[in-house]
């Protein structure tokens, strides 16, 4: 059976998805957009993309129940992946849309990049994965964002317990400096396998180097074997 | 030191789904094919790709979204289009192609609420406000907008053009000097120095690069990405090229 892995994209709405899309099938994934809470927590790995701001992207989750979808599948481990905005969501608040609640999967608030430089940032930045990193690793990857969570808000995220239940075995980030630095990814392990992976990137615009990312990932979490 | 790159940004003019400008690398003799361009400047280290539409019909502009997303399957660095969109639909249509961002030129001196339609709907970093300035001694800056390719002077002044533009929700500037454009002589540094400190956003500088000093001059002049056509089109200059002299020159690249 040559039949293709499914990568099932979260629909959020306006999205433009034609990027994730490509970066799915350049993994030699069919990709799947659905906003079935069903589809979305039976699915071997699910992309939550990243379009639009916190309040709506959030609203529009609830809607359809895949909050919850999402918080079940990280609880029991499943291949997970949040890119830009959607690695925000999985924080409890953020300034962006003052008031909405989050996922709550890890503490802490998206701020936004608080420099003197221009915003967005728009561009190439340097990837810097910490020393515990093991699917991480250093490299350019492209950015286009104006929030972010700050490199100081992130001793409350270290620890294997993280909130709301959400037990790691590990947690690793990787952080990159614009202006003054954000966590930039966050691998998070469960049973030996980086289940979740959260990317203020985008991978899908970074080059080999974000398809050669999300391969590792993808075959650390056994995504691509024929079921 | 922000730690973002500067970004080298090849300019591709579309024509009914042809690359139509300097088409001269010599194995690619009557090529004008997009996508092979395309993955050779992906493959030479382009940050991004910026696709001009100057296609005058309906029938041309359908071609243009479908060679978009043929190129958005095998490319992997953001792509912004530009050229003819004047309606949120236009826009949108592009984006579901496979544009990462699109432009807007004369639509939005037209038609302001434009910008912060496109923020708002599909976000602010989407939102690509293309402003082509000429000298006019008459404007308080010493720069007015034109629009229609250039044709059309609009008595706006350029650098009160991109505040408004800013505080409409654009999420960056693609500057081009007219008096610039299509000649050798670098970019119109002051254009580009007045509007980069007058807005808190990126400026693309466009217009008239020819050698590897006009890029440093670009980036000393405060644009966050330097864009360039002919010369890459001609293979007078390498991306490479262009990258390694600005790291030598300390400026922060993708190499």
């Amino acid at each position: 059976m040559s039949e293709k892995p499914r990568l099932v994209i979260v629909e959020t709405g306006v999205a433009n998805l034609a990027s994730v899309r490509a970066l799915a099938e350049r993994l030699g994934m069919e990709p799947v957009v659905s906003a079935d809470p069903e589809e979305v927590i039976r699915a071997r790995t699910v992309i939550l993309p990243g379009v639009g701001a916190f309040g709506p992207a959030m609203q529009k989750l609830k809607e359809n129940e895949l909050d919850v979808a999402i918080q079940d599948r990280v609880a029991e481990g499943l291949a997970t992946a949040g890119i830009c905005l959607g690695m925000q969501l999985f924080f409890e608040a953020s300034e962006e849309s003052e008031g909405v609640d989050g996922l709550g999967i890890f503490q802490g608030k998206v701020r936004r990049l608080e420099n003197n430089l221009p915003l967005p940032q728009l561009g190439w930045n340097r990837l810097e994965p910490e020393p515990d990193a093991h699917l991480l690793q250093p490299g350019w990857v492209y950015f286009a964002n104006s929030y972010g969570v700050a490199v100081r808000a992130h001793p409350e995220m270290s620890g294997k317990k993280v909130s709301g239940g959400f037990d790691f075995d590990a947690i690793a980030l990787a952080t990159t400096t614009y202006g003054s630095p954000f966590v930039s990814a966050i691998e998070a392990w469960r049973k030996g396998r980086p289940s979740l992976l959260l990317c203020q990137f985008h991978p899908e615009l970074s080059g080999i180097f974000g398809t050669q990312l999300f391969a590792r990932w993808l075959d650390l979490n056994g995504a691509r074997r024929p079921l | 030191m922000s730690g973002l790159a500067v970004r080298i940004i090849p300019c591709l003019d579309f024509k009914d789904g042809r690359v139509v400008k300097g088409v001269q690398f010599e194995h690619l003799v009557d090529s004008g094919d997009p996508l092979e361009r395309a993955r050779i400047y992906e493959a030479q280290g382009a940050d991004e790709l910026t696709f001009l539409d100057i296609s005058a019909t309906v029938e041309g502009r359908k071609t243009m979204a479908k060679e978009v997303a043929r190129i958005r399957r095998s490319i992997a660095i953001p792509i912004t289009v530009g050229g003819g969109i004047s309606t949120i639909d236009d826009a949108a249509r592009l984006l579901d192609s496979g544009a990462d961002r699109v432009s807007v030129n004369s639509a939005a001196v037209r038609t302001p609420k434009i910008i912060g339609d496109i923020a708002r709907q599909f976000g602010v970093q989407c939102a690509v406000v293309a402003i082509d300035a000429a000298k006019n001694s008459a404007m308080p800056s010493g720069y007015e907008v034109r629009i229609a390719a250039g044709a059309v002077p609009t008595e706006l002044d350029a650098v009160e053009w991109a505040k408004e533009a800013a505080s409409r929700g654009a999420g960056e500037i693609l500057l081009t000097s007219i008096d610039r454009d299509g000649t050798s002589l670098g970019y119109e540094c002051t254009l580009l120095g007045l509007v980069a400190h007058a807005v808190g956003i990126p400026i693309v500088a466009s217009g008239g690069a020819s050698k590897l000093e006009h890029f440093l001059e670009g980036y000393q002049s405060g644009a966050s990405a330097l864009l360039a056509a002919g010369i890459f089109h001609r293979g007078e200059i390498s991306i490479l090229e262009i990258k390694n002299y600005l790291a030598i020159h300390n400026v922060e690249v993708r190499l």
